[in-house]
């Protein structure tokens, strides 16, 4: 299933080109994001980003198989991320930056397991990345004020 | 015809020929003759971070590095007045990070001659040579994200990186660059130690895309100028990359994008396999 979304994480599009490895906005539409749901079918570890293949039904009912396109595999194999992260069958929903051409593809931002858990490892690690900046923010602050 | 092939042919013709007023001129003197050391006074051997999402719990970082990304150095100032003065509190991480790319990208436009927004314009994302695994020139070297190793010898240092990134052989025996230099992608680099600061010069480079997120590129008349300034605790360096580029450029930009020693970090090498972008 695939749908038009509005995260307000990402409403500030533009600062993915900050600690992106290579810039999506070659492929993906930065500006817009849409959300896929699905079965992985593959999972490739490889370089310069990782993705993962997904197949999806789309809303006439008919299967549709996306190419999910994240961050470096390099960057990812260090946070501990292998080969096996995602596995043929493992259910997952992705939101993300939908192709330039049209094509089935997304670089992909938050990608979370059925339960819910939110794996991360979209292009330049935003998601997670903000995460941590905030709480250092807040910290910075506190102290700075003493 | 590539969009890099073309650029070239414009850049060079458009500026080393004709000469035309939009290029703007640099009578910057290659700083060779600043040259106070060429012995090692500090160690730069080993594995250098930047603040990669996987380095950012490290401790030598401090918070204006941890969001230091591909600033201008005017931006880097900018950056210092948004974490310290409490007017800017308001602003979450996410709305600093876009006010920076924003700034960095005002100060970019600025300081481009008619050429190098012309070249900038006409140049398709899609076209970077990267999506088809093709290695970077020196310049986008410098300016990449991923870990660097500096191997120091006696006569040279070796700068080796990941991705697509080319291995670097700076010389540090005192020589100049050659009178009549053939121009590659990796360009002759020479270095030499003012302090504790590594400054390394670079010239003799092909056109080519210095920079994919900041959409910058440099003619065949560019020369680089890199600092390495580290900490006094050996933990952290200050990195500035100044780009001097009369066909490009009004005045030199200069990049900061700071660094952490990260020993534990090995470099990975694994080859590009697969073309960004398609399916």
């Amino acid at each position: 299933m695939k749908k038009i979304v509005f995260v307000s994480l990402f409403l500030a599009f533009g600062i993915q080109v900050a600690f992106a490895h290579h810039n999506f906005a070659a492929h993906y539409r930065t500006e817009e994001m849409v959300e896929i749901s699905g079965v992985v079918t593959e999972f490739r570890f490889v370089n310069p980003h990782a993705r993962v293949y997904v197949e999806t039904t789309n809303a006439e009912g008919n299967t549709e198989v996306w190419m999910v396109e994240g961050d470096a595999s390099v960057a990812l194999r260090r946070s501990g991320w292998t080969e096996n992260q995602l596995k043929p069958g493992d259910l997952v929903e992705i939101t993300g930056n939908p192709s330039r051409s049209g094509a089935n593809m997304l670089g992909w931002k938050t990608l979370n397991l059925a339960d819910g858990t939110s794996i991360g490892g979209g292009s330049g690690r935003l998601e997670e990345r903000l995460r941590i900046l905030d709480a250092t923010l807040a910290t910075f602050r506190e102290q700075r004020d003493q | 015809m590539t969009i890099s092939r073309g650029f070239e042919l414009v850049a060079t013709v458009v500026c080393s020929i004709l000469v035309l007023p939009s290029c703007s001129t640099d009578d910057t003197p290659l700083v060779t003759s600043n040259i106070e050391s060429t012995v090692a006074p500090i160690d730069l051997s080993g594995v250098w971070s930047t603040n990669s999402f996987d380095t950012l719990d490290n401790p030598a970082w401090d918070i204006v590095g941890q969001f230091s990304a591909r600033l201008t150095s005017e931006t880097y100032d900018y950056l210092q007045t948004l974490l310290y003065d409490p007017a800017n509190d308001h602003l979450s991480a996410a709305e600093i990070i876009e006010a920076l790319e924003d700034h960095t990208f005002a100060v970019i436009d600025d300081r481009l001659t008619e050429v190098g927004h012309s070249i900038g314009d006409a140049f398709d994302l899609a076209d970077d040579p990267a999506i088809q695994c093709e290695n970077f020139g020196v310049f986008r070297t410098v300016l990449h994200s991923d870990p660097i190793e500096f191997e120091v010898l006696s006569d040279r240092l070796i700068i080796r990186g990941e991705d697509l990134t080319i291995n670097r052989t700076i010389y540090m025996d005192g020589r100049s660059h050659p009178q009549e230099g053939i121009k590659t992608s990796g360009g002759h680099s020479i270095g030499w130690y003012e302090g504790s600061t590594l400054v390394i010069e670079t010239v003799d480079v092909t056109p080519n895309l210095a920079d994919d997120t900041l959409a910058i590129h440099n003619s065949d008349q560019a020369r680089g100028v890199e600092r390495y300034t580290i900490s006094e605790d050996g933990m952290s360096m200050d990195v500035e990359f100044t780009i001097h580029d009369p066909v490009m450029l009004i005045e030199p930009l200069t990049i900061r994008r700071p660094r952490v020693f990260t020993p534990d970090v090995e470099l990975d090498r694994r080859p590009c396999e697969a073309i960004s972008g398609q399916f």
